[in-house]
């Protein structure tokens, strides 16, 4: 037997039994599978076991599943495909470890853009700046690649389990093409961050936009240096139906994937409170920029941090962006129950909600969506008479749907998840 | 991308109102495709994902989503092609979240599943039941380069591994099927 070189690999060896091995390599292959007993069988065998896969008897389609999924339809539910041509991700180029802290590091910029919410460390000592201080600090403009580093080692507490982002809910559109008739379904890839790429995400319930339960994002990822570290600069800016795009703007370290700064752009004062401890609540306020300011899109800041202690079962909301963030972050099980005290009234369209707000998880329920059907609580605010009934994921807390006087429709077809939100 | 040449003939719709018909979500269209195509995508999810529960689930939502995916379909090559593709992503799409929902035991790579004791019917039932008995990488990796004929890079892009990765697998796939099943020819 003459073999001229080392046994090809399996991987060459099945390329061969495909017959798509390059030429080149294939001339060199084949010299020695035709001299190699050893080769020649394994390239039979992958053949043969091809072969046989190939014709084999199929398994039996139940027509129970045709008829679930057509009743599915017939209730509106659309499951969103993917396009099988659409290049996917990029191979893997981090670990599993550093891709679960990308993912995260990503998901707390979209909460924050959803949400104006900045995750403030609990350790870092910053000093507390007055509200009025806050226009001066925004007129220094923000760190501004290497310029600022006030939060540069922030670490992100808690930023998993806390994100309002939803694991689930990500639509993915093909880059300059926001009118594409149907997004590719596709969770948010840490590949995702390559320097000059933009895409579009999409997240439901956004807490932000009070009862309007979707919004799009368009995410723009470049390379940058920060005190010599070498960072993502990700500007997220937000979609919205009649108003002007809020923009988020966060600098990622890559060695760490830690957050060093956020600027942020938005139109409206908020509030946002946020448990992060058993016993502490840390109070962020957002800074809203002059109007004419929030007209050329000027960045304003995020700042005035405080700590209110937090009263045993006891929760605050400010108004209703907050109480839906604050749905978000309770521990709700199958006999959790709360009070929320209202620093103002809660007003919705239609209803002035309590002072002081009961509310209880009373059993499940699954709630279709144009992502799938989600597993929910059934969450109760006793309003009087006519309480309101929330559907909240038991995955990401997202509000879902909301039943009773407030009650709450998203958007179930195409049009409405485009043609209103990517205009 | 286009489609390995292994799966184009598989089922060209008939015509082009019979597409029409499935875009607009006829019931009909919907049935006649399920009835045509249900029991090879079914297989291959079954391949893929491993529990037959979960593979009716890829195919349910599949045909769900069809008529609207069919937008998409367009000048796409073979139609029988083009679904087995939609499958494969859509299969693997829902693990992945599923995954990230429920915790995977550990070694599972070392706990090689014997083949069933019961003697099988063919040849055929004999390999279907060894590539079962793989660890799902493996299986998952095998599947789609020997049956599908994907090639590694797009294994890569498809699985978020590396194309070593992939390859690497492959071997070890092929190693315990080998071992199981003899070479054969």
């Amino acid at each position: 037997m003459n073999v001229p070189f080392l046994h090809p690999t399996d991987a060459t060896l099945s390329a061969v039994a495909l017959g798509d091995l390059r030429a080149v390599d294939a001339e060199h292959t084949g010299a020695h599978i035709a001299d190699c007993t050893r080769c020649s069988a394994r390239v039979r065998s992958v053949r043969s076991m091809r072969g046989m896969l190939q014709v084999a008897h199929n398994e039996t389609a139940d027509e129970t599943v045709l008829d679930r999924a057509l009743a599915r339809r017939r209730a509106g539910e659309r499951v969103l495909l993917p396009d099988p041509y659409e290049n996917i991700t990029a191979p893997l180029r981090a670990t599993s470890r550093t891709r679960v802290l990308t993912t995260a590091a990503l998901v707390s910029i979209a909460a924050a853009a959803v949400l104006a919410v900045v995750l403030w460390p609990r350790t870092t000592a910053r000093p507390k700046p007055r509200a009025s201080d806050a226009t001066v600090v925004a007129a220094k403009s923000l760190p501004s690649d290497g310029s600022d580093g006030s939060n540069a080692s922030a670490p992100l507490p808690d930023a998993e389990r806390f994100s309002i982002w939803p694991a689930f809910a990500y639509a993915a559109m093909p880059p300059q093409n926001a009118e594409a008739e149907y997004p590719a379904v596709t969770v948010l890839d840490p590949t995702l961050l390559r320097s000059g790429e933009r895409f579009y995400v999409r997240s439901s319930a956004s807490a932000y936009s009070d009862y309007k339960p979707f919004s799009a994002q368009s995410v723009r990822v470049s390379d940058t240096t920060w005190r010599g570290d070498s960072v993502w600069r990700v500007v997220l800016q937000e979609y919205l139906l009649s108003s002007h795009p809020r923009v988020d703007t966060a600098w990622i370290r890559k060695r760490d994937f830690r957050l060093l700064a956020r600027r942020y752009a938005g139109f409206s004062s908020r509030t946002i409170e946020r448990i992060l401890g058993d016993s502490v609540l840390e109070h962020t306020t957002t800074v809203t920029p002059p109007a004419e300011m929030a007209a050329r899109i000027k960045p304003s800041l995020l700042t005035n941090t405080k700590r209110i202690p937090l009263r045993p079962g006891r929760i605050l909301a400010n108004d209703q962006s907050s109480f839906m963030l604050l749905v978000r972050i309770l521990p709700l099980h199958a006999t959790w129950r709360g009070s929320i005290d209202v620093n103002r009234s809660l007003t919705s369209a239609v209803l002035a909600y309590p002072r002081s707000l009961n509310i209880s998880v009373q059993g499940d329920s699954t709630v279709s969506t144009l992502w799938g059907r989600v597993p929910c609580w059934r969450v109760v605010l006793h309003t009087g008479p006519t309480p309101e009934r929330w559907y909240v994921s038991k995955e990401g807390h997202e509000v879902l749907l909301v039943t009773g006087p407030a009650a709450t429709n998203w958007p179930r077809s195409r049009l409405d998840l485009i043609g209103r939100y990517l205009k | 991308m286009t489609p390995p040449s292994s799966v184009r003939a598989a089922g060209v719709p008939a015509g082009s109102s019979w597409i029409a018909e499935l875009r607009e979500g006829s019931p009909e269209a919907l049935t006649r495709c399920y009835r045509e195509h249900a029991p090879s995508l079914l297989t291959l999810a079954l391949r893929l994902v491993g529990e037959r529960s979960d593979a009716e689930d890829v195919v349910q939502d599949v045909f769900v989503g069809l008529p609207e995916a069919m937008r998409r379909y367009e000048d796409r090559g073979a139609f029988g092609a083009w679904l087995r593709r939609v499958t494969v992503r859509h299969a693997l799409m829902k693990q992945r979240k599923a995954k990230g929902r429920r915790e995977e035991p550990h070694g599972l790579e070392s706990e090689m599943l014997p083949v069933r004791a019961e003697p099988p019917s063919d040849v055929h039932e004999l390999v279907e039941r060894a590539v079962g008995a793989l660890p799902e990488p493996q299986r998952q990796v095998f599947v789609l380069r020997i049956v599908e004929g994907y090639s590694h890079a797009e294994i890569a892009r498809l699985l978020n591994i590396r194309v070593g990765t992939s390859e690497v697998r492959l071997s070890r796939a092929l190693k315990v099927l080998r071992g199981l099943l003899g070479e054969l020819r």
